[in-house]
């Protein structure tokens, strides 16, 4: 959690996506994030969240605490779990040429996220916690 | 997300509208898999009230695809703008599908 910042706690389970898109919708509202921003945030995030309730927590059930809020002019989220220790950056990079035929769904999500956040994106475990935060150009830099 | 069918000649125009992700995509694939059992080949896909589409919507668009195509039916898509363009570009989704501009230009290709 960071303070200052406007935080939700949900279940980690795809059913509560709606709940952390209204959340995150309504912070980069407030934050001054024009509408082709905001769709990054929410791709961001439910890829983020979909991982987390598909990886952290495959094998047992808990929640994920979300923070929102402006630093520095930039929109920054941070997504913290209890789960087993998953940390998508060590993911493989997709290869994204291969025709129809030949292409193979999964690990486009993280890819999504590093190119919407345009890298700005780490990743730590700590405390038996994994915590993601990711952060977009967004707002009006007054902050 | 809603999905509206449209039989037009030469194909079945799906209107998809709202949002592809991880909830709504596999309506998407259910959807498909009951065309496809009811005989239907050729498809052209309007993409042009879709607000929104994550992986999983990408995912979902990818395996109907290929069931489409091992019955050697076609799929078209159209109007892919806005915030999905912006996604199929970042994922390498352009270059696969056939896109055009509008339903009619892709209903046009399909009759040959």
């Amino acid at each position: 959690m960071i303070s200052g910042f406007s935080d939700i706690r949900i279940p980690a389970e795809p059913e509560n996506l709606a709940r952390l898109t209204a959340f995150l919708g309504a912070c980069a509202d407030a934050s001054g994030c024009d509408a082709s921003l905001k769709n990054n945030v929410l791709l961001s995030a439910e890829e983020a969240f979909i991982n987390i309730c598909s990886y952290a927590y495959s094998a047992e059930r808990g929640d994920v605490s979300v923070s929102c809020g402006l630093r520095d002019g930039q929109l920054v989220v941070e997504m913290t779990d209890e789960g087993v220790p998953f940390d998508p950056l060590s993911a493989p990079v997709p290869d994204i040429s291969p025709g129809l035929d030949e292409r193979t769904p999964g690990g486009l999500g993280i890819h999504f996220i590093k190119k919407l956040t345009e890298g700005c994106i780490s990743y730590r475990r700590e405390n038996r916690r994994n915590i993601l935060r990711f952060c977009f150009r967004c707002g009006s830099g007054e902050n | 997300m809603i999905i509206q069918t449209m039989k037009e000649g030469a194909g079945l125009v799906v209107t998809v509208s709202g949002r592809m992700d991880a909830v709504t995509a596999p309506e998407y694939e259910q959807k498909f898999e009951e065309m496809l059992s009811n005989g239907e080949t050729d498809f052209v896909i309007d993409f042009e009230k879709l607000e929104y589409i994550s992986s999983a919507g990408l995912r979902a668009l990818l395996s109907t695809s290929k069931k489409i195509r091992n019955k050697n039916g076609k799929i078209h898509l159209a109007n892919v703008c806005g915030n999905v363009r912006e996604v199929f570009d970042i994922s390498g989704f352009t270059g696969i599908f056939q896109v055009h501009g509008s339903v009619a230009e892709a209903l046009a290709v399909i009759a040959g």
